[in-house]
Parts: C-alpha cells; sequence; structure tokens
C-alpha cells in the first residue's frame, strides 16, 4: 500500500501530461511498401522514421506501412538489419515506397538503458544479439542462449542440473558479497529474474558490458546490464507459430571407478563375501533423461494496436534419476496508439510457474565412492532399518539409489510480471512516458527424508521441510526524452528520469523430524514429534528496501560523424548508512566514424571509441548500517532457560556504494564490402569501496564484525570479435563464421587486511583445516595453494619439497612449504560461430574453447588411492593413479589438473521445407540439434568448466552454502555431472 | 510555442514534487525481524537476556576444536590418533597430542578467539551495565549485582588464559580508541590483575547454592577459581601459594553447601543438575543449551546403533591405554571410559564395522580395545577406548543435556589435600580428605600421601575434566615422554611447550602481541 500512497503522489503529475494529449496539430497520414530491390518480396519489420521526430512505424509482413507524419517533417528514414538505409524526402504525396539493397549491417536497432540507437550511433560496448543469433537445442534458460557468443560474458553451469542456474560473469568479478551477476532488465523493467521469460519469447538480448553504457542504471550495474527485449506482435496479419522439440540428454562422461573384482583384488572390503554381488552404482542412479517443450504463438492487430500471446510448456528429466523440472509459461503483450497517435500504450505479463524436482545431486559422489560389492536392497533382516536398502555404518558414505528413491526434494516457483508503459508525444520532438510494474514470486520449498533414509532422515526418524520465500517489487519510472535537430543528420537529444522501485521479502521455514509413519510424507508437520519436543527449527523473516534514483542523458550526432554522450545517474538505497544514502554515477563516452573524414580502401567502416562510466553495487542484505541485535542460545537464569541477546553486528553510518570506475577504448570496423567485420575492446576497471563483513576488534565495538567499504580490485581485459560474412558465398552454399576472444586479469589490489588467510577447507573426512586457495593484498584472484611433491618412496609415503629451503617440511602451514600450484581463471577464452546454408539446408556451430586454468580434482584429492587401512569406499580411476603410493589422500599439485578444453558447446542442422502457395503453412522447418557433442581436454574431471565460484566442502549429509566467488578452480565433488543433448524440433508458421 | 510553454509549466512543479515530496525521496530503513539500539534493552527482562550472552559464549567449552580441546588432547589422558583417512586434519592434532604447537594452528587460534571473545562479551556488557545504570535506564542493585558477576566470570577467563598462553594482553575497559592495540603483559601481571581482580568482587557475589546460582558465577564459584590459581601459583609466577589455596578450597568446605555424592557418575548422567558435588557446570540443554557434542566427538560411527543416537558420531577422542590400565577393574571411575564389543540398543544385536581393517585383531565387531597401534597415519579405526565419563541418554541429538563439569567438590577436596600436603608432608587432614575420594570410588585407602600417588588419584578422579594439562605441569611430569612404552608418542617436550604459542593470525592484526619464547 505503501508503493500505492507513494504512485498516487508521484503520479499526479503523468495525469497532468496525459490531459495535454487533447490538444491535437495538423498532419498527414503516409502509406507505402518496403520491398527487396532484388527479389520484389515485402520486407517484413523494416523500420520507417519520420526524420527530426520520434514518430516511425514498422512494416507488417507484406512490407507495407502506415505512419502518421506531423506538420513540418520532410524526410522519411527506411531501415532494415542487412540492408542498405535510406532517406526519402517528402513531396506532396502520401505514398511512399522504397525498394531496398542489401549492404550494410550498420543499422541494426541496438537496444540501450532506457531508449535505443542505431548501432553505428554506439559509443561504448554494447553487444546485440537476435533472436537468429541465438543457440539453439535444450535451452531452458535465457543465459543458454548467448553461451559463447558474446566475448567478456563467462557463462558457465558445471555439469547439467536441469534446475541449476548459470553463473554469468561479465567481465570477471566486480564484486564479493554484493551482486556478481548482471542486472536483468526485461522490456525495461529492471532487476527481473532470468528464469521469468521463456527462452521462446525473446526477440533480442543486448549486452551493456562497459560502465560507460551501464552507468545509466547504476546501481546494480556493477557486473554488467542484460537486456531483454520480447517478441511484439506485427499489425497486420494475424500469424501463429508453433515451436516444439523432444531432446534426449545422456551422461557424457563419468569417473572410472573399480569393478568388483578388481576392488577386492585391489585389497577392497568386500561387503557381500557370500556371493559375488557386482553393482555399477552409477548405472542405478542415472538415465536418459527426455526433455519436451512446445511453444505456441500469436500474434497481430488491427487498426492501431497490436497483440502476441505465447504459451510454452517444458518437461525436463536430467541424466540423475529424480531430477527435472516442469514449467508453464504464459505471455502476453500489447501495443495500443490513441489520441490520434499521440500516446502509445504498452503492456506486458508474463506468468511464470515452475515445478521442479531438485533431486539430491550428493547421489553422484557416492555413486562413485560407493562399495561396488555391495548390493542395492536386500532382504536381510539387517538392512531392515534402512527399508531393504543395503546402507553401513559408515562415515559419508551411503547409498546412493536409496537417497533418490526413499527422498525428495521438490519445489514450485510462481513468477509474475506485469507492465505498463505509456509514452505520450507532447510535440514531435518531446515526448513523456510513465512505466509501471510489479513482478511477484513465491517459491514453495518441499523436503521429505524417509525414516529409513540413512541420508538425513534415519537419525531423526523421519524429517519434513516445507518452506516459503515470497517477493514483490514495485517499479515507478518517469521519464522524457527531447530531440532537437541541429540540421542534417546532426541531433541532440535529452534524457531525463526519475524512478523509484521498492522490494520487498517475507518467508518462513519449518523443519520438523520424527513421525509415526512415512505415509503423511511432510504434509502434516503437527505429526512430528520434534515439535512438541522442541527440537524443530522454524524461522521465518520479513525486510523491504527501495531505491530511488534520477538520471539524465544527453546524446549528441554531428552527422553521422561524430557521436558523444554524457550522463549521471543520482541514486539513493535504504540498504546505506544514514550518511551515504546516495550516489552518484556520471559516464561520458565518444566515437567517431573515420570513414566519414577520410576515404581508405578497403574500409567501409571504421568507428574509435572511448568511454568512462561509473557504476555502483549494493549489499544483497537490508539493515547492514545499524547495530543489530540477535538472539542467542537460551540460558540458565533462576531455575529457567531465558533467551539471550547478543550485539551480531556493529553500526556503520558511513556504509556506501559500492563504485566501479571503467574506463573501456573500442575499435568497430567492417572491411571489403561489409565481407568482413567485428569490434575490439580493451578495458581496465578499478572496483573501490567493496563491501564486507569484515572482523573489527573488540573492544572497542560491540559486535566482531562491521559491514565496511573496505576492499578492492582492479582488473584489465581484452576482447575481440571478428565476423567473415559470406567467406564463401556460392549459389546455393554460404558460410560465415565468426571468432570471438577475450582475456582478463583480477588483482585484490587490498583485502582490507594485512594478513594472508587461507581459503576454501577441502573438509571431511581427514582435511579440514586443509585449504585449497589463498587471499593477501596485491594478490592475482584465483590461485591454488598447496604443498609440491617431491617423490614417492618405496614404502608408499610422500616426500614434499622442502620450499622455504628450512630444512624441515611443513606442507601445512601456508607460508612455510606451500605455494601456488595453480590458477583458476582461464588465460583466455576464444570461441567459433558458424553458420552455413546450403539450398534448403542450414547448419550452424559452435566451438568454444576455455584455455589455461586449472582445476583442482575433488574427486582425486579424496578418492585417488583406497584408504590405506581399510578399503570401504571405491576409488577414481585416472591417469595419474599411483599404485605404489598408499599414504592418506592430501590435497597436493598433483590434484591440480590443467582444464584447457574445446568444445562443441551446439550443432544445429536445419531443413526449411518448399511451401507451395495453398498450403496452410508459411514456414515449416526441421531441425536437429546438439549440446556438448564432443570436448578436448587432458582434464581427468567430468568437466573442465572454469569453477568461478564454490560453494565449499559439504560432507554426511549436510548442506552447501551460498558460493564465495573469491574461491575460483575448485572441482567438488557436489557438481552435477555432465549431460551429452541430441534433440529434435520444428518450427512451424501459419 | 504555447503548447510547449503550457507543458513546461506542469513539468516544473511535477519535477519540483518528485524532489522534494517527503515520500518520492525518502530512504528511511525500517527493519522488521532484528532489533536494534533503538529497540532493544527496553525492559529488566530485556537486560537479562544481555547478561546472558556471557554465559553462553561458554557453550563452545563441550565440543570440538578449540581450548578443551587442545587442554585434552595435549595430556596423556585423551587424544585424537589420525586413522588412515580420517582426522588428518593438517595435522593439529598429532602437533597438540606431541606438543609441537604451531602459532599457525587452528586449534590454537580458535582456542585464543573462544577465551578472549568471553574477555570481550564481559567487558562489553560491564561498560553497557554501568552506562545504563549511570543513566538512570537500569535497575541501579541489579546492575550492580550483575556488574560483579561479570567480573568474575571475566577473571575465569583470564585464569584460563593465565593457564595456557600465560603472556597475554589485559583488556578491561570497554570505549577504548579506534585502532587500539592491546600490549602483553607477562604471566606476573596477568597472575596480579586475576588475584586482585577476584579479591575485589567474588565478595560481591551471591552465597547461595541452588537453582538461582546455577551455571553462573556465585561466592563459591569464585572460591574455587581462587583455589585453581593458588593450586598452580608456583607454576605462574615461581612463588608457590599453598596456605592460599588451602584457605579458599576450606571455605567452600565449610558452606557445608556441597557434598561428595555416593555415585561417582551422579554428576555426569543426563540429569546431573541435583548433584550436591557440581560446583560450576555449563547448564546445556538438547533444546535450550545446545552445544555438547561429546557422543559425536569420541564414538565409533558405528556407535550410532548402540546408543540409537539421531547423527553419526566422528570417531575421534579416545584414551591412552596406559592411562586405562590405571585404574583398577574394581575402580568405579573404570566406567570412565567405553570399552569392549559393542552391541546395538537392544544389548543383543553386536555392532558390524563395515570398515574394519585387515589387520585389526578383533574382526569386524565393534570391540573398543585399550591398545592404540600407532598415533598416526594409520591408528585402527576401532582402536582406544573412549570417553564415557558422561551418559550418553539413548536417542541423544548432536547435543547432549548433560551439564559439563567445570568446578567439582572433590576435586576442591583433592587441591586443599594437596596444598596441605605441601605444608607438612604428614597432614593428616590431606590424606583424610583423599581417602575421601578413595572410598567413593570403591578404593582402598591410601596409608600415606606421595606425589605419584596424588598425580595418579586425580588422574583416576579427574579424567576430561579439563585439568590434566596443568596438574602434570604442576607435578613436573608434562615434558616427560608419555609413558615410556611402545605407544608412548609423545617423545618430551621442552618447557618452553607449557605455554601455547600465540596465534599467527592475532600477531598479524595486533603487532603489540609478543610471540611467547620456544615459537
Amino acid at each position: 500500500m505503501k508503493f500505492l500512497h507513494t504512485l498516487s503522489k508521484c503520479g499526479f503529475l503523468v495525469a497532468a501530461l496525459l490531459l495535454m494529449g487533447n490538444v491535437a496539430w495538423s498532419q498527414r497520414t503516409v502509406k507505402g511498401k518496403a520491398t527487396d530491390a532484388d527479389s520484389g518480396e515485402g520486407l517484413i519489420g523494416a523500420t520507417v522514421a519520420v526524420v527530426g521526430t520520434t514518430r516511425g512505424a514498422v512494416t507488417d509482413i507484406d512490407g507495407n506501412y502506415s505512419v502518421d507524419v506531423p506538420e513540418g517533417a520532410t524526410q522519411l528514414r527506411f531501415s532494415y538489419t542487412g540492408y542498405t538505409e535510406q532517406v526519402i524526402d517528402l513531396g506532396a504525396s502520401n505514398v511512399v515506397n522504397v525498394a531496398m539493397k542489401p549492404g550494410t549491417v550498420l543499422d541494426e536497432v541496438v537496444v540501450i538503458g532506457y531508449g535505443t540507437l542505431k548501432s553505428r550511433e554506439v559509443t561504448s560496448s554494447i553487444v546485440s544479439l537476435k533472436s537468429e543469433d541465438f543457440n539453439k537445442g535444450n535451452v531452458t534458460n535465457p543465459a543458454q542462449l548467448i553461451q559463447g557468443k558474446i566475448a567478456g560474458v563467462s557463462i558457465s553451469r558445471p555439469g547439467s542440473d536441469p534446475n541449476g542456474d548459470f553463473t554469468i560473469r561479465l567481465r570477471g568479478l566486480s564484486s564479493i558479497q554484493s551482486g556478481t551477476s548482471p542486472l536483468v532488465v526485461v522490456d525495461g523493467v529492471p532487476g527481473v529474474s532470468l528464469n521469468l521469460v521463456d527462452p521462446n519469447d525473446i526477440a533480442s538480448i543486448d549486452v551493456l558490458k562497459d560502465g560507460s553504457s551501464a552507468a545509466i542504471y547504476g546501481t546494480r550495474a556493477s557486473s554488467g546490464v542484460i537486456l531483454i527485449t520480447t517478441k511484439k506482435g506485427v499489425a497486420g496479419t494475424t500469424r501463429a507459430e508453433y515451436n516444439g522439440f523432444v531432446a534426449f540428454d545422456q551422461v557424457a562422461k563419468r569417473y572410472n571407478v573399480l569393478s568388483a573384482d578388481d576392488f577386492i583384488a585391489a585389497g577392497g572390503t568386500d561387503l557381500s563375501p557370500n556371493d559375488n554381488t557386482s553393482t555399477d552404482w552409477f548405472n542405478e542412479i542415472t538415465q536418459t533423461g527426455v526433455s519436451n517443450v512446445h511453444n505456441l504463438s500469436l500474434s497481430g492487430g488491427v487498426g492501431k494496436g497490436s497483440f502476441r500471446a505465447s504459451f510454452n510448456y517444458r518437461d525436463n528429466s536430467g541424466i540423475l534419476r529424480t531430477t527435472g523440472l516442469k514449467q508453464y509459461n504464459g505471455s502476453l503483450s500489447f501495443t495500443q496508439k490513441v489520441l490520434n497517435d499521440r500516446l502509445r500504450i504498452d503492456g506486458n505479463l508474463f506468468l511464470t510457474s515452475r515445478e521442479s524436482e531438485y533431486g539430491f545431486l550428493e547421489a553422484f559422489r557416492y555413486a562413485i565412492v560407493n562399495n561396488p560389492t555391495a548390493g542395492v536392497k536386500s532382504t536381510d533382516a539387517e538392512y531392515t532399518r534402512f527399508g531393504g536398502y543395503v546402507e553401513k555404518d559408515l562415515f559419508d558414505y551411503f547409498n546412493p539409489v536409496a537417497m533418490i528413491e526413499q527422498n525428495y526434494n521438490r519445489g514450485n516457483i510462481n513468477r509474475m510480471l506485469g507492465n505498463v508503459r505509456a509514452t505520450l508525444d507532447l510535440t514531435s520532438n518531446w515526448n513523456v512516458s510513465m512505466n509501471l510494474s510489479q513482478e511477484r514470486s513465491a517459491n514453495n520449498g518441499s523436503e521429505f527424508y524417509s525414516k529409513q533414509s540413512k541420508f538425513r532422515g534415519f537419525g531423526r526418524n523421519g524429517v519434513g521441510i516445507r518452506s516459503v520465500d515470497n517477493s514483490t517489487t514495485n517499479l515507478l519510472e518517469l521519464q522524457t526524452e527531447y530531440k532537437l535537430n541541429l540540421g542534417g543528420n546532426s541531433d541532440l537529444r535529452f534524457l531525463g528520469g526519475y524512478a523509484y522501485q521498492d522490494f520487498q521479502y517475507n518467508g518462513f521455514r519449518a523443519d520438523a523430524g520424527n513421525i509415526l509413519t512415512n505415509v503423511l510424507e511432510n504434509n502434516n508437520l503437527r505429526a512430528f514429534q520434534e515439535l512438541p519436543r522442541g527440537l524443530a527449527t522454524v524461522t521465518s523473516y520479513r525486510n523491504e528496501n527501495k531505491l530511488i534514483a534520477y538520471f539524465g542523458r544527453a546524446l549528441l550526432n554531428t552527422d553521422d560523424t561524430y557521436f558523444g554522450q554524457v550522463g549521471l545517474r543520482r541514486e539513493g538505497s535504504t540498504r546505506f548508512g544514514a550518511n551515504n544514502r546516495w550516489g552518484l554515477f556520471p559516464w561520458v563516452s565518444a566515437g567517431v566514424n573515420i570513414e566519414k573524414l577520410t576515404d581508405i580502401p578497403g574500409v567501409d567502416q571504421l568507428k574509435f571509441r572511448v568511454g568512462y562510466g561509473v557504476t555502483g553495487n549494493q549489499p544483497n542484505q537490508n539493515g547492514l548500517s545499524v547495530l543489530q541485535f540477535a538472539p542467542g542460545a537460551s540460558f540458565y537464569y533462576n531455575g529457567n532457560y531465558v533467551p539471550s541477546y547478543g550485539p551480531s553486528q556493529n553500526a556503520n553510518p558511513d556504509l556506501k556504494w559500492e563504485q566501479k570506475g571503467e574506463f573501456d577504448a573500442g575499435i568497430d570496423f567492417n572491411l571489403m564490402d561489409y565481407k568482413i567485420g567485428g569490434s575490439i575492446d580493451f578495458y581496465n576497471r578499478k572496483t573501490n569501496d567493496l563491501i564486507l563483513n569484515f572482523p573489527v576488534p573488540v573492544p572497542p565495538n560491540l559486535a566482531a564484525t562491521t559491514w565496511q567499504n573496505i576492499a578492492s580490485f582492479e582488473s584489465t581485459g581484452l576482447e575481440a570479435v571478428v565476423n567473415f560474412n559470406n567467406l564463401v558465398n556460392n549459389d546455393n552454399f554460404q558460410w560465415t563464421p565468426g571468432l570471438l576472444f577475450s582475456t582478463y586479469k583480477v588483482k585484490l589490489t587490498d583485502l582490507g587486511r594485512a594478513d594472508t588467510i587461507a581459503s576454501a577447507n577441502v573438509g571431511a573426512p581427514g582435511q579440514n583445516d586443509v585449504y585449497y586457495t589463498i587471499l593477501y593484498n596485491g594478490a592475482p584472484l584465483g590461485q591454488l595453494w598447496g604443498p609440491k611433491r617431491e617423490s614417492v618412496n618405496a614404502d608408499g609415503t610422500i616426500t614434499y619439497q622442502d620450499l622455504d629451503g628450512n630444512g624441515t617440511v611443513d606442507i601445512n602451514t601456508f607460508n612455510a612449504d606451500q605455494t601456488k600450484i595453480g590458477s583458476g581463471i582461464p588465460a583466455f577464452e576464444l570461441s567459433m560461430v558458424n553458420s552455413f546454408t546450403m539450398g534448403n539446408w542450414d547448419l550452424n556451430f559452435l566451438l568454444r574453447g576455455v584455455f589455461g586454468h586449472d582445476l583442482a580434482n575433488e574427486y582425486r584429492v579424496f578418492y585417488e588411492n583406497l584408504d590405506p587401512t581399510a578399503a570401504t569406499w571405491n576409488k577414481v580411476d585416472t591417469k595419474y593413479y599411483d599404485p605404489t603410493l598408499t599414504a592418506s589422500n592430501r590435497f597436493d599439485d598433483a590434484h591440480v589438473e590443467k582444464a584447457t578444453f574445446l568444445r562443441l558447446d551446439n550443432a544445429t542442422l536445419g531443413y526449411n521445407f518448399n511451401l507451395g502457395s495453398g498450403t496452410w503453412f508459411n514456414k515449416a522447418r526441421l531441425y536437429v540439434s546438439g549440446q556438448n557433442l564432443f570436448t578436448i581436454t587432458g582434464y581427468t574431471g567430468v568437466d573442465p568448466e572454469a569453477r568461478l565460484e564454490d560453494p565449499g566442502s559439504v560432507d554426511n549429509g549436510g548442506r552447501t552454502a551460498t558460493p564465495n566467488p573469491l574461491n575460483i578452480g575448485i572441482d567438488r565433488r557436489s557438481t552435477y555431472f555432465l549431460a551429452r543433448t541430441i534433440s529434435v524440433g520444428v518450427n512451424l508458421g501459419f | 510555442m504555447k503548447k510547449l510553454a503550457l507543458s513546461v509549466k506542469l513539468l516544473l512543479p511535477a519535477l519540483f514534487v518528485l524532489t522534494f515530496n517527503n515520500s518520492c525521496t525518502n530512504l528511511d530503513e525500517k527493519l522488521y525481524d532484528t532489533l536494534t539500539e533503538d529497540t532493544f534493552l527496553q525492559t529488566e527482562e530485556e537486560f537479562i537476556s544481555a547478561l546472558g550472552a556471557a554465559y553462553t559464549s561458554l557453550y563452545a567449552l563441550g565440543n570440538h576444536g578449540a581450548y578443551w580441546s587442545v587442554q585434552e588432547v595435549s595430556s596423556d589422558e585423551v587424544m585424537i590418533p589420525q586413522r588412515g583417512g580420517d582426522w588428518g586434519d593438517g595435522g593439529q592434532w598429532i602437533n597438540a597430542h606431541r606438543h609441537e604447537f604451531k602459532a599457525a594452528d587452528p586449534n590454537i587460534n580458535n582456542s585464543w578467539n573462544f577465551l578472549f571473545g568471553g574477555v570481550n562479551t564481559c567487558n562489553r556488557l560491564i561498560f553497557q551495565f554501568q552506562t545504563l545504570k549511570d543513566a538512570g535506564k537500569a535497575d541501579a542493585v541489579l546492575a550492580d549485582k550483575f556488574i560483579a558477576e561479570l567480573r568474575v566470570l571475566r577473571g575465569l577467563y583470564y585464569y584460563w588464559l593465565l593457564d595456557t598462553f600465560g603472556n597475554v594482553p589485559l583488556v578491561t575497559d570497554f570505549d577504548v580508541p579506534d585502532g587500539f592495540l592491546p600490549a602483553t603483559k607477562t604471566r606476573q601481571e596477568v597472575y596480579d590483575f586475576v588475584e586482585s581482580e577476584l579479591n575485589a568482587a567474588v565478595p560481591l557475589l551471591d552465597k547461595a547454592v541452588n537453582g538461582t546460582t546455577y551455571g553462573r558465577m556465585s561466592y563459591y564459584v569464585g572460591k574455587a577459581i581462587q583455589a585453581k590459581l593458588y593450586l598452580n601459583a608456583e607454576v605462574y609466577t615461581g612463588t608457590a601459594q599453598w596456605q592460599k589455596c588451602a584457605d579458599a578450597c576450606n571455605e567452600i568446605i565449610n558452606s557445608g553447601s556441597y557434598q561428595v555424592e555416593a555415585d561417582y557418575y551422579a554428576s555426569f548422567i543426563t540429569n546431573n543438575q541435583t548433584s550436591k558435588e557440581i560446583i560450576l557446570a555449563v547448564p546445556y540443554d538438547q533444546v535450550f543449551a545446545q552445544g555438547f557434542n561429546l557422543a559425536q566427538m569420541t564414538l565409533h560411527y558405528g556407535s550410532q546403533a548402540t546408543f540409537d543416537l539421531q547423527e553419526q558420531p566422528w570417531n575421534g577422542y579416545c584414551s591412552l591405554q596406559e592411562f586405562y590400565e590405571m585404574h583398577d577393574a574394581n575402580d568405579d571411575r573404570i566406567n570412565n571410559f567405553v570399552e569392549g564389543p559393542q552391541f546395538a540398543s537392544d544389548g543383543v544385536t553386536p555392532v558390524i564395522d563395515a570398515s574394519v581393517e585387515p589387520n585389526d585383531p578383533d574382526g569386524p565387531q565393534l570391540n573398543f580395545t585399550p591398545q592404540i597401534n600407532e598415533h598416526f597415519p594409520n591408528a585402527l579405526r576401532q582402536a582406544g577406548v573412549r570417553i564415557g565419563k558422561y551418559e550418553f541418554k539413548k536417542g541423544a541429538t548432536a547435543n547432549l543435556s548433560n551439564d559439563f563439569v567445570i568446578f567439582r567438590y572433590s576435586d576442591v577436596l583433592m587441591s586443599r589435600a594437596e596444598a596441605l600436603w605441601h605444608l607438612d608432608n604428614a597432614s593428616q587432614e590431606a590424606l583424610d580428605l583423599v581417602n575421601v575420594v578413595r572410598v567413593r570410588a570403591r578404593q582402598p585407602q591410601f596409608g600415606a600421601l606421595t606425589p605419584d600417588l596424588l598425580i595418579q588419584e586425580r588422574g583416576r578422579e579427574m579424567f576430561y575434566e579439563g585439568v590434566r594439562r596443568q596438574d602434570l605441569i604442576r607435578f613436573g611430569k608434562y615434558g616427560q615422554q608419555f609413558y615410556g612404552n611402545a605407544t608412548g608418542w609423545m617423545p618430551g617436550s621442552a618447557d618452553t611447550k607449557q605455554l601455547w604459542p600465540i596465534p599467527t593470525a592475532q600477531i598479524n592484526i595486533n603487532p603489540n602481541l609478543v610471540q611467547n619464547p620456544g615459537y
């Protein structure tokens, strides 16, 4: 209601502005058709703009358009992707037809923050991908659409968990405990979940990579901005489309483990001495995952309105039994012009409901190490207490089949986004607009562990968990745009705006054990005896925060030759200290098209651009700037236990925005009649005032930690893209390849403390307080740190190198005999995109390589050798296995491997049917697609993908923590395995 | 242009409203689910809850990894062998047992953080209560009572610091300047501080021994700390204080509020809060006051079936063969150890250990045997008798409800005996006091006391009560090879190893700290 209150106060001016719409001025309507000059066919979706105004139109399926031309306007500009732009002088006629010639790719529309630009006007590092550029195949998450296709954007998801989220890192790391993922903007609504929009409904994705382009989103923009534009209807003919595919996921790679016979021969404990039980545990838990995806959309419009409706259904199954999801997604968008076309109203509604079977990723780990001589189930009385599943009283040892069959871990997430935007033309070159939106999500979690499940259930006699997490986000944005014509093709465009956004969160979780019977599952929490006995855990929370911003921007275009942009966003957040709630985020950029100034043979376009921008980042939590008291354990006071409260965090009224200043210099070029095009970018970014919950001395502080602006990073990088348009171009064969290259380095310039911290605990069994990484001022991020082997001795022990040369070997102290033994950050990434057409056939594939990074292979760290005393666990069998070694497993340089890889990420072969007139369809395409078809690597783990964050160690049924982005290069045992996917699909247009 | 002017007329006031209207720009944060300075410490109930933070910091005593663990593992009564792939953990527990402490070992830093965390909480609360009292926001009588209690509790933490790290900074104020880095004080200075602080504050405490003082600092808890301080004064300062020790013990004895229970284990059962022998215990509870994890720390994975434990134990802590064999078979206190073949909770079904090593002589049935084949790296998983002093209730969670004993009456009796014996080797009272403890354990009375008899009896009586290390030091046995037979892995240590190293992590933060000699 508070939001409505604010809206009522802030929104009155909009009503006032709308009133002005009643004033009309004289105008006329120009109609016509845009055609391909070679074929004479109509061009669908070409842009028609009235020069010097904000008016425009888009051609319909037959190439027809209709545009209202105000008094005084003299020119129309026609533009279309892949065709040369044309500007036509208006005469007396109200019909203007235009034949467009294929040519430059310069005039694509690029979505920037709060507006659009033509690609030639861009002065910062922005990449725009259209739906035809997207990755195909079994795509569930929009991030997959652009994986490997944008230099400088690392999108990774180790393993193929259908419910797993992608880690998106734009130009490396930009924060530690605040947002590390880019801001997602859907149709102008910032801060939206990437999972809200179905990949089928996305028309284009634009990524604002550098500071000068992202700064207009000020806050939350430090990790870059991803702008998603959804598909819209076109007035004219009504169209229907169906897209569907079926996909098959298979295990791409597994670890070799010993068979039952080999295991016994190697000294392993035979758990079935009376028979020859031999179990392939990995086979027992994996499956061919079958997925079905259907998308049906309807679009069209009459008169001054257009709409698009879309429905998506996904049913995905992963390679691990019991993992998968079902998702229902509906979206509706409309555009309507009223008040003599002076008021345009756009609306969007997205509804998504996802039912997830998260399953238990731990099953992979225990399937690798479970004893191959143990059976899956047994009728022995010994196993009755485990429901007939063979379990042993060993530490960190579970029957993975029992784990996934006896228990469940499910979720149901409902998300809604509604938004309405009204744009009013006050004059032909001045408009105001209002954008209102609300996003809601409700995430219901549901877990149950059977009374007989050794994993989490048995000890507590059955466990039920239910949770609800709700969020609501309200947005109000007001903006005005004014365009000043400077004559010819020169103009100056101004933008001013106000943005209000509030975020409300609340949730509830209950975790209770001890139930009479499994029959009730977690449906009746009252039946769990831990509740009356006080042993259950029930928690709840509620918090809210607000962001308020003012922003302004000026864009200059001088005769399409010189371009400049300058802007400022002033933004405030409730999450900061009373003294520092507001931050300033300025930016400036400029570019020049050299080819307009001088004629260089073979150069069609050459643009230099340079920009600098400041972006901000706010912490993920509320209330960090005030002294808080939190409940601790109870204490015994006068015969009763009473609650104790102590300070949990100190006040810091100076807590302020994390700030990143980024300099970017780039070149865009097109050569040899647009045959070769590309861009090169160099950047340097300094991130200061990083917010950390940092240890402080007690006294004088009340609590041991304070949230402070304390650390800083510096990163530099280089990105290069080159595309060869129709490198081969015969009558019926075309090949367009492209290459993308990126590299970056990140240095922790200031950790905020003088000492060195060993980080990333290896974990149990036996390797607690042994660490993978190290952090200190000036450290490059991603160092793996540990002892180095000298030799393996005859008695099976290891001699380590005396690195500090003091005569004694101390492998457990970081500054004694430990050193850098690897780097988790890749040296560079290289992708190659390819597009072939041959008659009706088309073939696209993406080769993606990541080079020079190392991974600590944790399966080897723990399971390289059988336990020297009693081998109840199996071991992983890699080329590094040394049978002479009998010492206990301990992390050292032998477990760090080069993980350079080249992967055929995606390949799609399609056939477009020729459709004679009179058929029902106007488009029919059949395709087959493969993902992860092959990977070339020397890495012995299942997935050589770089690990850019670390979920930490977990054992014996524990739960992983929030991933730590400072611990890089660790291939933990909790990773889902990698799948190879083949899909077959069809696209039909009606 | 008329229209433009009209628009400007409307826009400007609109922008004005946006900029200055409160609801459009208000960024005050409202917190719904946490307490802040503005909302906390308003009532006496909340006042009491603040005091709780000082006592709940003691809850770390009963779990693995810090002060108590290092005290025990560095003595001859407890060890954590490396059992193949289990319990290597960077070598810190092997280091502790061999007295090869490293300044970077996590268990040393954890111990420092536990002890100074306790000191700081006391300092903070003394400061807060004094401030509230001065401002008239708290009941003065209650505030003074709490402040006296906190001074004694701080004295307890400093006594532990004196005992382990020895040379530490003395921080007593809270309103110190920013960047305050206290300097190391000598062990003598720390001793003097603890002595004077207890002398000043203990007389202010309540002499009642009942539920109103249970688990908290009372007059007699203060006397017990003084008794410990004086018992070890010669180690701490070079000057013995036997008479002062005997006097402090005598006050406790003469109070009549304590007695030796007929059953030794009355002080260690799940409902041990009624024991008349407990002077100070951490009042653990599986629901309200969690943190006593002994069953997890010491029992074997398979012992889950024996005690129907809700979580699988970790198979770490065990006792040493010779320490166990120091007990007569008829000694009641031999049940301080879990020994022999193990059965499921029905008492009949043997617990089978699937991870039994082929070279384990006892076969697959879980069998805790006193002999430990080696310290590291390949100790047998079933080797070593386990710590069974506290009752493990059937169906227990990882957090036991037994109260964890810090000071006990029979220790006071034996401390007075030891002090009197030092003053007069022929003291009949000293002999009688020790024999009270002997008789209760169904052991024949001693005819005369010797240092060996005293240290052995203390070992049997006080097993796993956190005093063995200081007892060995006081009797000059700490630096000697433990026992000296084939299983004696502690080869002997220099006198400097009686103190723990100042943790590297702390010296990095505070350059005014001085490392102890020998590190």
